[in-house]
C-alpha cells in the first residue's frame, strides 16, 4: 500500500476489554488509507493477544509495546508519533471510540482549509444513561479556520488531543512531545500545538465520543483523595503552560487559559471540596491556594458570581465558606449563606463581609456583591432556599427525618406550615409527612419530619416512577417547595412503604437515595414479596396456552370492542349529556362547561382528560380518559359534543348529537388549509375536512375571525359570535380594579414593586427548537424594573441564576390569568395577541424571525390594523420596553389606538359574558 | 481509474424528477469511462424511455409493480383475504430485489453505489456491502423531511454511509445539525442546456406555463386563484398546466368557475420534451408547496425564461438566488402570487430583465460541470 493518509495512535494499559471497541471503529472509518498504531503501555492482561488477534485480519494494524510501565499517556503517544508513516496523525484512547467519519471529516478540512491542527466535536456519553453532551459547543457551532491561535483563541477552551488531527511536520519542526511524568499532559501539548501552527480550525462534525463514567466522574471521597495527586499535575501543567506563553510572546492568551482555568479546572476541585472530608479538602484547598493568590484575578469578574464567592473563600483559607459557596454552584442556585441588603445592592453575608482581606486588588465586599443573582429579590416561592438533611429513618411505619434550613432572608418564621413531600413530577405528591421548626442557630433552622407518611395523590406508583424528596413551606397561601439536599456520601438510603393503592406484582416501596445536583431522590421499588410474586406469574404467562389467550383478549380490547361499544350505544336513545374535550388544556371549554352548569345545573357532563386527570375537577363534572371506552360510550349517548378541535375522530356520530367547536381564539398565523404546512401532509388535510365536516357549528370570538375560520377549518356548519370564553374572569377581575388585580397577582406570587411582563410566543413546528430572546441581555437591561414570566417557547432555557428577574411558567395556570396580570405582553404571531386586546393589555411583537415565519413557513392573515409595534431583535425590543417603561401613558397613546380598534372590529372586547353566550348556544342546539 | 459505479433508484421507468437526474448522471459516467450498472428497484408501467448511453446496463429488481401497503381500515379489512395476500406478495417481492441486489453486487469487482432514495437503501442495507462505498442521496428538503417521516429514516439509514449528498449546502448543514456526520452537497445536473435562450416576445399577449404533477403539493390550485385574480387585467394571455395527476379533474373545477380568464386556461399532458414546451412559454410558474432542488425551475431559468417561484425550500432560494434571479413568493399565497404575475406580465422589459439573470444563475448547473463534481465525489469516498 502507498503512504497512508493518517496515522491513528491507539493507546492502551490493561484495557484489554474495551480496547477492541476503540480498535474496531479505527478500522471501520469510512477514511480507508490510514494505518492503527497501538501502543501498550506494557500491560500485564490479554491486551497483546486481543491486538493480535484483529492485527492478523487487518494489515493496518501494528503494535508497539513500551518496555515498562509509564504511568500515563504521554510516553505512549510519543511512541506513536515516533513511529509514524503518514503526514497527518491522530489520537484515540482505549476505552473511548472514534465517529466513523472522524477521519475523514478531520483530514478533508485539513487539507481544503490548508490547517496544521483541526478540532472536531467530542461527545461525552454517560455510560450509565446512554445520554451525549457535545464537549465545548460553543467552538464547534460552525466550521471556522484563523490564521494562527492568537486569531482563535476560543480553541484555548478545547485542549483535549483526540477529537484533533495534527500535521506531522509542524509537530516536528517545533519539536513537539507530550511531557512525560504528568496527568493533563494534552492540555500542553495541544496549547503548543495549536500556537505553533500557521493556520488553525475547527469543524462542527462530530469525531470523537468520550465515553464518561459518571458514578466515578461525580466528585466522590474516593476520587477527591485521588485529587489530591492529581491537583498537583494540574497545577505544574498550567504552571508550564504559563512559561510557555511568556516565552511565545503570547501574553494576550494568558487571560483566555486563566478564565478558562478558573471555571473549569478550579470549579472541579471546588466541588470536590463541597463533596470531600475535611482532611482531603484541606489538602486540595493548600495546593491550590498558592497558585490561584499568584494568579493575575482579573478573569474572576467573569465567572459567576457563586464560584466567585468560593475563590474568595479559597483565597482567605476559610473551608466551610468555600463548601457554602459551592453549593450555590453545583446545587441549582441554593443560597447557603445570609444574605445582606445595603443600599440598592445585596451581599453574601458571611463573617468576610464587614472585615474580610482584599483579594486580588480588589475589596471583599466586591467580590461577595451578587447583583447578578438577588436573592432577595426573588418572590418566595421562587426562592433557592437550601435544606439539608442530616438523617431519614423508617421504622415501624413511621417516618422521621431532621435536618437544616438556611433563612437567608430571615422571613421563615412568617411560614405558616412545613412539610417534607415525596414529590413525582408536576401536581403529583405521593407521600407527605408533617414537619416543625426546632432550634434556630443563626440563619440556620432545623426542622424534623415526624409521622407516618400519608398518600397525597393514592395512584398506584408506575414501574420506573422517579421524583424528588422537597421540603414545602406555605405562607400566606404560596408554597415553596425545594428538594432537601446532600452529599452524596451523606445522603440518607432508605425504603418506605407506599401507602397508597397498589397494583398487581407493581412497585410497593419508595427507594430513597441521592439524585441530581445534590438532591435526594425516590424512585419506585419492588420488595422482594412482590419481585418473586411477579416472576411466578409471568412464568405462567409464557406458557403458549396463556400467551395466546392474553393475545386474544388484546386484540378484543384493541379492535373488537370499541366497535361494539359504539355500535351499541347507538342502538339506545340519546342522554341528556355533554361531553367536553379538551378542558385540561385551553380555558375556553373549561369556562364553557363552568358557565353551561350555571344556568342548567341538571345537565350532565362529562369532560375527557388526556392522561393524568387532574385534582380540580368541578364535582358536577364526570371525569373520563380521553379515547378510552368509557369516553366512546359516553360520545355515542350524548346529545352534544363541545370541543376545541380535538375529540375523536373515530367515534361515529348520531345523526340528531350537535357537535359543538370552540374556535374561539383569534387567528394571527394562518391555521387548517390556509396553513401550508397543513396543506402538504394530506392525512393533515382530510382531518381538517373531516373534523370541519362534522361540526354542526363553530363558537367563534367575531365576525372577522369567523370569516377566517370557517374555510380554514372546513367548517359546514353556521357561526355563532360569542367571544373568547376563558378572558371572561380575567375580564372580571380586571373591571374590579386594583385591589382584585392585586390580589390575583399575590396569588401568583408576583412582585409588586415592579411591572410584571408576560413571554409568550407561538409554538415553532421546528425541528430544531432555537429561540432568540436573549434572557440575560434581558434581566441585564430591564431586571431592576421588569419581571418576565416566561410561558413559552419550548426551547429556552430559563437559568435558576435568574430567579431575581424571570421565572418560567411554561404549563403553569391559566394563560388569560397571566395575561390579566401582566402589564405588557411580549408575542408574536400567537392567539394571546387577540387575548390581550381583548382585556386592553399592551402588547409588543418580537419577531426575530419574521421574514422565515410570514414568508416561509407559516404565514399570518392580514390583521389590517397596527395592534403592536414589531422588534426584530433583542437590541430593539429591550429599547420598546424601555421607552413603554419610561412613559408608559405617552406609548399607549401612540399604541393603544391601534390595538383597541383591532379588539373592538376582530376579537370584541372582553365583557365576562362570552361563556354565558356559549353556554347559551350549546343549550339553544342541544337541549332547547 | 475508473470504478465500477452502480447507480440504485426506487424505479428508473417513471417520468419524474429524480429519475432524470439517475438517467442523466449514469449517462454522463458512462461516457467518462466508469462502468455503470443503473438499477430500479420497482417496475414502473408504462415505462418511459430515456436516452441513455448504451454501455449503462438497466436492471430492475422486481418482476412486478410493488403494491402499495394496505390501508388500515379495521379489524375485518386488516384480517381479509386480501390484505393477507397483498402483504404476502410485498415480502415475496422485497425478497426478489434484496436477492437481485446481492447478486448484481457480486457480478464483478466492488465500487461505488449510490442510491438516490431511502428505499433503495432500506434494500442495500439487507445485502452485504462491506467492500463498496455508499453514497446516500436525498432529494427533498430538510424542511420537508422535518415535516414528515422521512427525517428519521434518513438519519437511521445514511449514519453509516460514506457520504450524504444534499441538494444544496443549506439542506447539508441542516441534515448534520440533526445528526448526520457525513454530509454533503451536490447540485442535480440540467438535462439540457439550450443554445439559444427564448426570446421575449413583447406586445400585449403570452403563455403563462406550470409544468408538473396535478397534485396538491405542486400547487396548481393557488396558480388558477391567482390566474384569477389578475387574467381580467391581461385579455391577451393564457394560462397552460402542462401535467397530469389525481388532482386534475378538480382543478378543471377550479379553472373552470374562475372569475376571470377561464376560457384562457389550457390543460396538457405531461411532454417528454421540456426544452420543446418552454419555448412556448413567456413566463414560467412554479407555485409548489414542498420542493427539493427543482428540475422544472431550474429547466425553465436556463431556458431565458422569467420565472415565479414559491420561498419553499432551500433548493428554490439556491437556484434563485434568494430572489435575484427568479421571483419568490410565500407559499399558498394567490394575492402575492398574482401581484407578481401582473407585475412580470406587464413589462416585457422586466421580463427580459429577469431571464437573463436566471441563465446566467443556473449556468453551474450544466450537465458538464456537475460531472466534474461527480467524478470528484467518487475519488472522494474512495480514498
Amino acid at each position: 500500500m502507498a503512504v497512508p493518509d493518517v496515522t491513528v495512535v491507539v493507546i492502551s494499559f490493561n484495557d484489554a476489554d474495551r480496547l477492541p471497541r476503540a480498535i474496531r471503529s479505527v478500522q471501520r472509518q469510512t477514511l480507508r488509507n490510514l494505518e492503527i498504531v497501538v501502543v501498550d503501555d506494557a500491560s500485564t492482561d490479554g491486551t497483546a493477544d486481543a491486538v493480535a488477534a484483529l492485527a492478523a485480519k487487518d494489515p493496518r494494524i501494528r503494535y508497539e509495546r513500551l518496555e515498562q510501565n509509564s504511568g500515563g499517556c504521554s510516553a505512549p503517544r510519543n511512541r506513536g508519533m515516533d513511529v509514524a508513516q503518514s503526514p497527518w496523525v491522530m489520537f484515540c484512547d482505549s476505552d473511548d471510540e472514534y465517529d466513523r467519519h472522524a477521519c475523514k471529516n478531520l483530514l478533508e478540512a485539513a487539507e481544503r482549509l490548508d490547517a496544521d491542527v483541526v478540532c472536531g466535536t467530542a461527545e461525552r456519553v454517560d455510560v450509565a444513561t446512554g445520554r451525549t453532551r457535545r464537549w465545548r459547543p460553543e467552538v464547534h457551532e460552525s466550521e471556522r479556520v484563523e490564521d494562527g491561535l492568537e486569531a482563535f483563541p476560543e480553541l484555548l477552551n478545547d485542549t483535549i488531543t483526540v477529537n484533533k488531527i495534527f500535521r506531522r511536520s509542524m509537530l516536528e519542526r517545533a519539536g513537539l512531545r507530550f511531557p512525560e511524568g504528568l496527568l493533563f499532559e494534552d492540555q500542553l501539548f495541544t496549547l503548543e500545538a495549536l500556537a505553533s501552527s500557521r493556520r488553525v480550525a475547527a469543524i462542527p462534525e462530530t469525531v470523537y465520543l468520550w465515553y464518561v463514567d459518571r458514578l466515578s466522574d461525580e466528585p466522590s471521597i474516593t476520587q477527591s483523595r485521588h485529587e489530591v495527586r492529581n491537583v498537583e499535575s494540574r497545577i505544574e501543567i498550567n504552571r508550564r503552560i504559563d512559561a510557555f506563553l511568556q516565552a511565545q510572546g503570547l501574553g494576550a492568551l494568558r487571560q483566555i487559559k486563566d478564565l478558562k482555568f478558573l471555571r473549569h479546572d478550579l470549579y472541579l476541585y471546588l466541588s470536590s471540596i463541597l463533596e470531600a472530608d475535611d482532611d482531603t479538602a484541606r489538602a486540595l484547598m493548600d495546593r491550590l491556594i498558592p497558585y490561584v493568590s499568584a494568579m493575575d484575578l482579573g478573569p474572576v469578574w467573569k465567572v459567576r458570581p457563586g464560584l466567585r464567592v468560593a475563590i474568595y473563600h479559597l483565597l482567605v483559607d476559610d473551608l466551610p465558606g468555600v463548601r457554602a459557596a459551592m453549593a450555590m454552584v453545583k446545587w441549582a442556585s441554593v443560597v447557603g449563606e445570609s444574605i445582606v441588603r445595603e443600599g440598592d445592592r445585596e451581599y453574601w453575608g458571611c463573617s468576610h463581609l464587614a472585615s474580610g482581606p482584599p483579594a486580588g486588588g480588589r475589596l471583599a465586599r466586591d467580590w461577595l456583591d451578587l447583583a447578578d443573582v438577588q436573592p432577595l429579590r426573588v418572590p418566595f416561592s421562587q426562592r433557592r432556599f437550601l435544606h439539608e438533611v442530616a438523617s431519614m429513618d423508617y421504622v415501624g411505619g413511621v417516618l422521621s427525618a431532621r435536618g437544616t434550613t438556611v433563612d437567608y432572608d430571615g422571613t421563615l418564621d412568617a411560614v405558616d406550615s412545613l412539610e417534607l413531600r415525596f414529590v413525582a413530577g408536576p401536581g403529583r405528591v405521593v407521600l407527605a409527612v408533617p414537619a416543625q421548626w426546632e432550634a434556630t442557630s443563626g440563619a440556620v433552622r432545623a426542622w424534623r419530619a415526624t409521622g407516618p407518611p400519608a398518600a397525597v395523590d393514592p395512584a398506584p406508583l408506575a414501574a420506573h416512577e422517579r421524583g424528588t424528596v422537597m421540603l414545602a413551606m406555605a405562607r400566606g397561601g404560596v408554597v415553596s417547595a425545594l428538594p432537601v439536599r446532600a452529599c452524596t456520601e451523606q445522603a440518607p438510603r432508605v425504603e418506605i412503604d407506599h401507602p397508597g393503592t397498589r397494583v398487581t406484582d407493581g412497585p410497593d416501596l419508595l427507594a430513597v437515595g441521592p439524585y441530581d445536583f445534590g438532591a435526594i431522590g425516590w424512585r419506585a421499588a419492588a420488595s422482594p414479596a412482590v419481585r418473586r410474586s411477579a416472576r411466578r406469574r409471568a412464568s405462567r404467562r409464557s406458557a403458549p396456552v396463556i400467551r395466546s389467550l392474553l393475545a386474544l383478549a388484546a386484540t378484543i380490547r384493541a379492535d373488537i370492542l370499541p366497535g361494539l361499544v359504539q355500535r351499541l350505544g347507538l342502538l339506545l336513545p340519546a342522554r341528556n349529556l355533554v361531553v367536553l374535550d379538551g378542558a385540561e388544556r385551553r380555558d375556553d371549554i373549561r369556562a364553557i362547561g363552568e358557565a353551561l352548569h350555571a344556568s342548567r345545573p341538571g345537565l350532565a357532563q362529562a369532560w375527557a382528560y388526556r392522561g393524568a386527570v387532574p385534582t380540580d375537577v368541578p364535582s358536577y363534572a364526570r371525569a373520563v380518559a380521553r379515547y378510552g371506552l368509557r369516553h366512546q360510550w359516553l360520545m355515542v349517548r350524548a346529545r352534544l359534543w363541545l370541543d376545541d378541535g380535538t375529540s375523536p375522530l373515530t367515534v361515529r356520530r348520531r345523526r340528531s348529537t350537535r357537535a359543538v367547536m370552540a374556535a374561539c381564539d383569534v387567528p394571527v398565523h394562518r391555521i387548517g388549509l390556509d396553513d401550508p404546512g397543513v396543506l402538504v401532509s394530506p392525512p393533515a388535510v382530510r382531518e381538517v375536512r373531516r373534523r370541519g365536516g362534522r361540526t354542526t357549528s363553530v363558537l367563534v370570538a367575531s365576525d372577522w375571525t369567523a370569516d377566517i375560520i370557517r374555510p380554514a377549518l372546513a367548517v359546514r356548519g353556521p357561526a355563532a359570535v360569542v367571544g373568547q370564553p376563558r378572558a371572561d374572569r380575567a375580564a372580571q377581575v380586571l373591571r374590579s380594579g386594583t385591589v382584585a388585580i392585586a390580589a390575583l397577582r399575590a396569588g401568583l406570587d408576583l412582585p409588586a414593586d415592579r411591572r410584571i411582563v408576560l413571554y409568550d410566543p407561538v409554538a415553532r413546528a421546528s425541528a430544531v427548537p432555537v429561540s432568540d430572546f436573549d434572557l440575560d441581555a434581558w434581566a441585564g437591561a430591564l431586571g431592576a424594573h421588569c419581571y418576565l414570566l416566561v410561558r413559552g417557547p419550548a426551547g429556552l432555557d430559563v437559568p435558576a441564576r435568574l430567579a431575581y428577574a424571570v421565572r418560567d411558567v411554561r404549563g403553569a395556570g391559566d394563560q388569560a390569568d397571566w395575561v390579566a396580570a401582566s402589564d405588557l405582553v411580549i408575542s408574536d404571531y400567537s392567539s394571546v395577541i387577540g387575548l390581550a386586546a381583548a382585556l386592553d393589555v399592551p402588547v409588543v411583537c418580537f419577531e426575530p424571525d419574521h421574514d422565515t415565519f410570514v414568508r416561509r413557513t407559516t404565514g399570518v392573515y392580514e390583521l389590517q390594523v397596527a395592534v403592536a409595534p414589531v422588534v426584530m431583535s433583542m437590541e430593539s425590543l429591550v429599547d420598546e420596553v424601555s421607552s413603554w417603561l419610561d412613559d408608559p401613558i405617552a406609548w399607549d397613546a401612540l399604541h393603544g389606538p391601534g390595538r383597541r380598534s383591532f379588539a373592538q372590529q376582530r376579537c370584541a372586547p372582553a365583557d365576562g359574558q362570552s361563556a354565558a353566550r356559549a353556554a347559551a348556544v350549546v343549550l339553544d342546539e342541544g337541549f332547547a | 481509474m475508473s470504478a465500477r459505479v452502480v447507480i440504485a433508484a426506487n424505479t428508473i421507468d417513471e417520468v419524474g424528477g429524480a429519475q432524470r437526474v439517475a438517467h442523466v448522471v449514469a449517462d454522463g459516467l458512462a461516457r467518462r469511462g466508469y462502468a455503470v450498472d443503473l438499477l430500479g428497484i420497482a417496475p414502473y408501467l408504462p415505462p418511459h424511455d430515456y436516452a441513455l448511453d448504451p454501455r449503462v446496463r438497466r436492471v430492475t429488481l422486481m418482476s412486478h409493480e410493488w403494491p402499495a401497503p394496505p390501508k388500515d381500515l379495521g379489524f375485518r379489512a386488516r384480517h381479509s383475504r386480501a390484505t393477507k395476500q397483498r402483504l404476502a406478495t410485498r415480502s415475496l417481492l422485497r425478497a426478489e430485489a434484496v436477492a437481485g441486489l446481492a447478486a448484481l453486487l457480486a457480478d464483478g469487482p466492488p465500487g461505488v453505489i449510490v442510491t438516490t432514495q431511502l428505499w433503495a437503501m432500506e434494500h442495500l442495507a439487507e445485502v452485504p456491502h462491506d467492500d463498496w462505498a455508499v453514497v446516500g442521496q436525498y432529494h427533498s428538503s430538510f424542511e420537508a423531511a422535518a415535516a414528515g417521516r422521512d427525517l428519521a429514516r434518513a438519519i437511521g439509514l445514511y449514519a453509516d454511509v460514506d457520504l450524504v449528498t444534499l441538494l444544496t449546502p443549506a439542506d447539508a448543514d441542516a441534515f448534520r445539525r440533526a445528526g448526520l456526520n457525513n454530509t454533503t452537497w451536490l447540485a442535480n445536473p440540467l438535462a439540457f442546456w439550450p443554445a439559444e435562450p427564448v426570446a421575449v416576445r413583447p406586445g400585449d399577449t403570452g403563455t403563462v406555463m406550470f409544468l408538473g404533477r396535478l397534485a396538491v403539493e405542486k400547487g396548481a390550485g393557488f396558480l388558477l386563484s391567482a390566474w384569477g385574480l389578475v387574467a381580467g387585467e391581461f385579455p391577451g394571455w393564457t394560462l397552460r398546466l402542462a401535467g397530469s395527476g389525481p388532482d386534475e379533474k378538480s382543478l378543471r373545477k377550479q379553472a373552470a368557475g374562475l372569475p376571470a380568464g377561464a376560457d384562457r386556461v389550457q390543460f396538457s399532458p405531461p411532454v417528454a420534451d421540456a426544452e420543446g414546451l418552454l419555448r412556448e412559454a413567456d413566463l414560467f410558474v412554479l407555485p409548489s408547496l414542498t420542493e427539493g432542488l427543482p428540475l422544472a425551475l431550474a429547466e425553465a431559468m436556463a431556458s431565458g425564461l422569467p420565472c415565479i417561484a414559491t420561498d419553499c425550500s432551500a433548493g428554490v432560494r439556491l437556484l434563485s438566488r434568494d430572489g435575484a434571479a427568479a421571483r419568490l413568493v410565500p407559499r399558498a399565497d394567490p394575492a402575492a402570487l398574482g401581484e407578481q404575475m401582473a407585475a412580470l406580465m406587464g413589462s416585457a422589459d422586466d421580463r427580459a430583465a429577469l431571464g437573463r439573470r436566471a441563465r446566467e444563475a443556473v449556468r453551474p448547473y450544466r450537465a458538464d460541470l456537475v460531472m466534474d463534481e461527480w467524478e470528484a465525489l467518487i475519488a472522494r469516498v474512495l480514498r
